[in-house]
C-alpha cells in the first residue's frame, strides 16, 4: 500500500516536471537576498559564514504541520518532533552540540529563547506570515552574546506587499484532527508614507495516539490530544523612505494530554498562555547613520496536571505545577559606513528574565516553590570590511554582563514525595559573570563562481534559570538546582566554500571544529530521592570536541524543479571530565547525547500551474539516548509529500502526507512516534 | 497598545469540606487510650468526599511533626486501616487528617498514653557478603530467614527463600533488589530472575528516616526499627554507599533496617551489610 502510493506520487512528480510551464520557482540561488541576522542587512553573497535560507516559495511548497519543519531541510540543523504536532514541543539543535538553548532563535531580530529554560515555543509562529528563515551556523556571541552556541535562527514576517488580501482554510488531519485559520494583510503604503499590516489566527484540536509502544502499554494509557489556539498581528507605519515602526503581537495557549489517565477525567495535561509584544523601529538618518532599535516583552503561564501511579500500583501521585516566567527587553545598534571600505556598527543590549514557579501536591501536603532572576548587559562592535570585488571580512567583539539574583527554593509542609528537597531547600547567592566574545572572518572570491570563507569565533552562554532554580522531576529523574553553575564557552573555527559550475547548479560545504569549555551537562551524583529517583545535576564538566562537515547541493531541474539534498556529519565527545563524585562515573570519552552523528535530507521542489508538489526523504542517524551511552534510538528513514493545487487564484486545496511508510520508531523519552501522518486543507483566497 | 491576555486556574469553587470519622468496636481504637510502647493498635477511617472535591490524601501525624501514614489516592470515599505502634513519649497526639483535591482537610485527634513497654529484640546479622553479577568469589542473593548467601543457581532453587538480590548498573550504580523487583538483564541464562515463579518482594526506603550509624550499632530492641517503618518504599536501594541506612520491609511483612558497610567495584565488585530486623 506504502510503496503504490509512493509509485503514483512519483510518477505524477515526473509528470509535472515534464509539463512545466509558465511558473517559476524564484530564488533558487537567493543571489540578491539581504540577511538580516548580521544586525547590518548585508548581502548573503558578502557574508562570510555558513548561511541558508529557506525562501517564502520553499515555505509553501514544504511538507509542513510546524514552522520548525521547515528547518529540517538545512544541513547540520537537527529537528526533533517525536510526536508530530502532539509534541509538546519541538527540539532544535545544530552542530553537534545538545540543547535547543545552544540554539539563538530569533523572531524578526528579537530572540525567543526563554531566560527560564531556554527553549522556544515554536507553535507561536505559523508558516503563513513568515517570509523567510534566515540559518547562520556557528557560533556568533560577537554579534548576539547568550544562546549563540552553535548557530542562528531568525525567522522574519512578511510585510504584506498587496493593498489587501486574505484566506480562509478548513483542515482535516489524522487522529481526527480538525482546525481552521484565518489570514488578513493589507498595505497602504503611497509614495513611501502609510500603514501595513496583517492578522492571523490558527486553531487545531486533534484526538491523538497512544505514545506508550503496544507490548508495555496499560489501562492508564490514553491518547495524546491537543486543542491549540494561535494569533498573531502586526501593524506599521512606513514615515518615509528611511524611517519605518512595526509592532508585533503573537498569542497562544493550548491544552495537551500527557498520555496518561488515571483517576481523574480528563487524565493529565499542560496548559499553557503565551504572548509576545515586538516593537522594531528603524531609521537612516541624515548623516547616514542607520538606526535600529527593538524592544519586546514576552510572557509565559504553564500549568501541569500529572497523575502517576508506580509500577506496582500501589503509590498514587496527583500534583500541578505552576509557572511563570517573564522576558523583556531593548536592543539598539547603530550603523554607519567609514569610507568606501569600513561598515562599523557599535550597538548595546539589555535583557531581563525571571521565573516564579510552584508545584502543588494532590496527594500530599507539599507545596515547593522556586523562582530567580537573571539580567543581561551588552555592548558590541562590528567592522564589515569590503576590500575590491574579492575580499569581505567582518570583525566583532562583545561585552557580555549576566547578573543572577533573587533564586530560592522553598518547600512548605513536605511530606515523603519532597522531604527530599529540604536538604535542597535555601535562598542562592547572588552570582553574575562577565564575557568578552571576539570574532574574526574573511571571505574571498576567486570567481563568480567560486569562494572561500575561513571563521573563528566564541560562544558565550550563562546557565538557565531552571538550571540553577529548579529542583524537580525530569524524564531522566530529578534534576538538583546547581545555582553555582558557571557559563559555558564555546570556541569555533571553520572553513567553507561556495561552488557554482553552472547558473543552474551549486554546491556549499563546511567543515568546523569546536571546543567547548566548562560545558554544561547532566551527571548523575549518585543519590537517589523518592526511592526510585536517580538525581541528576547539571555540571561544568569539562571540556567537548566537536568536529564535523556539512555538504550540500541546489539544482535547478527542469524549469521549475529544484533538487535539494545535503548531508551531516558531526563527532561530539567529551574529552575532559572534571566532575567526578562518589558514584566513580568518568564521561570522559563519551559522546554526547541526542546527537546523531549521520543526517541525511533530499527534497524535491516542483511548481506547475496544474499542481505543485513536493517529496522530502529525511534520514536521522542513530544516537545515544542517555550521558552514559548506555542506550540508543535507532536511526530512521522518513518520506514526506505534499500536493497543492490552486484554481482561479480563489480556491486552493493542499494535502500533506507525513512519514508515508508508517516508519515508527521509539524516541528518547520511550514515546513511540505517530507514524503516518495526513492534513488535508481546503482554502479560499479574497 | 497591546493587549496581554490573562489567565487564571481552572479550579471549581466547591468549598465543601470532607467528612471523616473513626470505626469502633473489636479490634479499633477510636478514642483516648492508655496502651505500652510498642504495641500496635489499629486505626479504623472512613472519610467521604461530602459532595465537594474528591480525597486525595490521607495522612496521621504524631505529635504535630511525624508522619505515621501519608496515602495518595484519588477516590468519593476511603475505608482504610491503618496500624500504628505506640512511641516511647509519655503522652502522644494522633492528627488524623483528610485532605481533597482542593486542598480542604478535616481532622480527628486522638490522645494515646504510655502504659508500660512491649519492645521486642531484634534478630541481627552483623556481616553479609554478597556479589554482584559478575563477581566469581559471593553469591548476589540472601534470605533474610538466615543470612544464607546464594549463587544464582542455587538461588534459582530456592526461590522461596530468596529477600534481597544484588547488582550493579549503570542507571542503579550499586543496588540491593529483590526477585519481584523487575531487576532484567542483569544475570544471564534461563536462572535469571525474571523467569523464577516465586518473586518475593521487598521494599526500601531512606527518604523518611535519618538514622545515624551509632543508633543502628546499639540498637538492641524493636524501637528504633518501629520508629523508621514506612508505607511509600521503593523496590530498589540505589546508589549505595558506605555508612547509608536503609529501612526494608519484606515479603512477609516484617520490618528492618540495613547498614552499609562498605561497597567495592562495579559489575564484579561486592557488598558488605549489617541487617538488623523484626522477629
Amino acid at each position: 500500500m506504502n510503496k503504490k502510493i509512493l509509485i503514483i506520487f512519483i510518477f505524477t512528480f515526473f509528470t509535472n516536471i515534464l509539463n512545466a510551464q509558465d511558473t517559476i520557482l524564484k530564488n533558487i540561488f537567493l543571489k540578491d537576498v539581504i540577511i538580516l541576522s548580521t544586525r547590518t542587512n548585508s548581502k548573503l553573497e558578502n557574508i562570510p559564514a555558513s548561511i541558508d535560507v529557506i525562501a517564502k516559495e520553499e515555505i509553501e511548497n514544504y511538507p509542513s504541520t510546524n514552522i520548525d519543519n521547515l528547518l529540517q531541510s538545512v544541513s547540520n540543523v537537527y529537528v526533533n518532533r517525536s510526536w508530530g504536532i502532539f509534541s509538546k514541543n519541538s527540539s532544535v539543535t545544530m552542530r553537534g552540540m545538545d540543547g535547543t538553548n545552544r540554539v539563538l532563535v530569533l523572531y524578526n531580530g528579537i530572540p525567543l529563547n526563554k531566560t527560564s529554560g531556554g527553549g522556544i515555543n515554536w507553535y507561536m509562529i505559523q508558516p503563513e506570515t513568515v517570509e523567510k528563515i534566515e540559518v547562520l551556523k556557528g557560533s556568533n556571541s560577537a554579534l548576539y552574546g547568550n544562546n549563540a552556541m552553535s548557530g542562528i535562527i531568525n525567522i522574519i514576517s512578511e510585510i504584506p506587499k498587496e493593498k489587501f488580501k486574505g484566506n480562509f482554510k478548513l483542515l482535516y488531519g489524522g487522529y481526527q484532527t480538525f482546525g481552521s485559520s484565518i489570514h488578513l494583510s493589507g498595505n497602504q503604503v503611497r509614495n513611501n508614507r502609510g500603514w501595513y499590516w496583517y492578522a492571523n489566527g490558527f486553531w487545531r484540536k486533534g484526538d491523538g495516539y497512544i505514545m506508550v509502544p503496544k507490548e508495555t502499554r496499560d489501562s492508564n494509557d490514553s491518547k495524546l490530544g491537543i486543542n491549540e489556539f494561535s494569533s498573531d498581528a502586526q501593524l506599521g507605519y512606513q514615515f518615509n523612505e528611511k524611517t519605518k515602526l512595526t509592532v508585533n503581537y503573537n498569542f497562544y495557549t493550548d491544552n495537551r494530554s500527557d498520555g496518561i489517565k488515571i483517576y481523574e477525567k480528563e487524565g493529565g495535561f499542560q496548559k499553557s498562555f503565551s504572548n509576545l509584544g515586538m516593537l522594531n523601529f528603524s531609521t537612516i538618518m541624515h548623516n547616514g547613520i542607520l538606526f535600529n532599535a527593538k524592544a519586546f516583552y514576552h510572557y509565559d503561564y504553564f500549568w501541569q496536571h500529572t497523575e502517576k501511579l508506580n509500577e506496582t500500583g500501589d503509590t498514587y501521585k496527583m500534583y500541578d505545577t505552576d509557572q511563570y516566567s517573564n522576558d523583556m527587553g531593548l536592543w539598539l545598534n547603530v550603523t554607519r559606513n567609514l569610507g568606501k571600505i569600513n561598515k562599523l556598527t557599535l550597538g548595546a543590549d539589555f535583557k531581563h528574565g525571571n521565573m516564579d514557579a510552584e508545584d502543588i501536591y494532590r496527594t500530599s501536603t507539599d507545596n515547593v516553590k522556586r523562582k530567580g532572576n537573571i539580567s543581561f548587559a551588552a555592548a558590541f562592535l562590528q567592522d564589515e570590511i569590503a576590500i575590491g570585488n574579492k575580499w569581505n571580512i567582518v570583525a566583532a567583539l562583545r561585552y557580555d554582563y549576566a547578573g543572577f539574583n533573587s533564586g530560592s527554593i522553598v518547600v512548605d509542609n513536605p511530606s515523603y514525595n519532597t522531604g527530599f528537597l529540604r536538604s535542597f531547600a535555601e535562598d542562592y547567592p547572588s552570582n553574575h559573570w562577565m564575557s568578552l566574545s571576539p570574532k574574526i572572518s574573511a571571505k574571498y572570491n576567486f570567481s563568480n563562481k567560486v569562494d572561500m570563507y575561513i571563521s573563528a569565533s566564541k560562544g558565550f552562554m550563562p546557565a538557565t534559570l531552571d538550571d540553577m532554580c529548579s529542583s524537580r522531576k525530569i524524564t531522566k529523574g530529578f534534576k538538583e538546582a546547581n545555582p553555582q553553575l558557571k557559563p559555558e564557552y564555546v570556541f569555533t573555527y571553520e572553513i567553507g566554500n561556495t561552488y557554482k559550475p553552472t547558473s543552474k547548479l551549486m554546491f556549499e560545504s563546511s567543515i568546523y571544529f569546536s571546543e567547548g569549555k566548562d560545558f554544561q551537562y547532566f551527571v548523575a551524583t549518585g543519590e537517589i530521592v523518592d526511592n526510585t529517583s536517580i538525581v541528576l545535576k547539571r555540571e561544568n564538566i569539562g571540556k567537548v570536541n566537536i568536529a564535523g562537515f556539512e555538504i550540500s547541493a541546489k539544482y535547478q531541474w527542469f524549469k521549475n524543479t529544484l533538487l535539494k539534498c545535503n548531508y551531516t556529519y558531526n563527532h561530539s565527545e567529551i574529552v575532559e571530565f572534571n566532575a567526578l563524585n562518589e558514584t566513580g562515573v568518568n564521561l570522559k570519552g563519551k559522546h554526547i547525547a541526542e546527537i546523531p552523528a549521520h543526517q541525511v535530507f533530499i527534497g524535491l521542489f516542483n511548481r506547475n500551474k496544474w499542481i505543485n508538489s513536493s517529496i522530502i526523504f529525511n534520514y536521522v542517524g542513530e544516537q545515544w539516548v542517555d550521558e552514559q551511552n548506555s542506550a540508543t534510538i535507532s536511526d530512521h528513514f522518513t518520506i514526506d509529500l505534499r500536493l497543492y493545487r490552486e484554481w482561479n487564484k480563489r480556491f486552493t486545496v493542499s494535502l500533506d502526507l507525513q512519514n508515508l511508510l508508517d516508519d515508527e520508531f521509539i524516541d528518547k523519552k520511550g514515546g513511540l512516534s505517530p507514524g503516518r501522518y495526513f492534513e488535508l486543507e481546503i482554502g479560499v483566497k479574497f | 497598545m497591546l493587549a496581554f491576555i490573562s489567565c487564571s486556574k481552572d479550579e471549581s469553587n466547591n468549598n465543601i469540606l470532607p467528612a471523616i470519622s473513626l470505626k469502633t468496636g473489636g479490634i479499633y481504637v477510636s478514642s483516648d487510650t492508655a496502651i505500652a510502647e510498642g504495641l500496635q493498635i489499629t486505626i479504623g477511617i472512613k472519610a467521604f468526599a461530602n459532595n465537594g472535591e474528591n480525597l486525595t490524601n490521607l495522612l496521621i501525624i504524631s505529635n504535630d511533626s511525624i508522619r505515621l501514614f501519608d496515602y495518595g489516592f484519588n477516590a468519593i470515599s476511603i475505608d482504610k486501616d491503618v496500624l500504628i505502634n505506640k512511641n516511647s513519649d509519655s503522652i502522644q497526639h494522633l492528627a488524623i487528617i483528610i485532605r481533597n483535591s482542593k486542598g480542604l482537610s478535616s481532622t480527628l485527634n486522638i490522645k494515646l498514653t504510655k502504659n508500660g513497654s512491649a519492645y521486642k529484640s531484634v534478630i541481627y546479622f552483623p556481616e553479609i557478603t554478597l556479589g554482584a553479577q559478575n563477581n566469581i568469589a559471593f553469591g548476589s542473593f540472601a534470605s533474610l530467614a538466615n543470612a544464607q548467601v546464594y549463587v544464582l543457581n542455587n538461588a534459582y532453587q530456592n526461590q522461596q527463600l530468596i529477600d534481597l538480590l544484588y547488582y550493579y548498573n549503570s542507571i542503579d550504580f550499586n543496588a540491593l533488589g529483590s526477585p519481584g523487583a523487575n531487576v532484567t538483564g542483569i544475570y544471564s541464562g534461563s536462572n535469571a530472575p525474571e523467569y523464577w515463579t516465586v518473586k518475593n518482594t521487598t521494599y526500601f526506603s531512606r527518604n523518611i528516616i535519618n538514622v545515624p550509624v551509632a543508633s543502628f550499632d546499639y540498637a538492641i530492641n524493636d524501637s528504633l526499627i518501629i520508629a523508621n517503618t514506612f508505607v511509600n518504599g521503593g523496590r530498589k536501594a540505589k546508589s549505595l554507599a558506605t555508612n547509608q541506612i536503609w529501612a526494608f520491609q519484606t515479603q512477609s511483612g516484617k520490618f528492618g533496617l540495613i547498614k552499609v558497610i562498605q561497597v567495592d567495584g562495579q559489575e564484579s565488585g561486592s557488598v558488605k551489610i549489617a541487617v538488623k530486623m523484626q522477629q
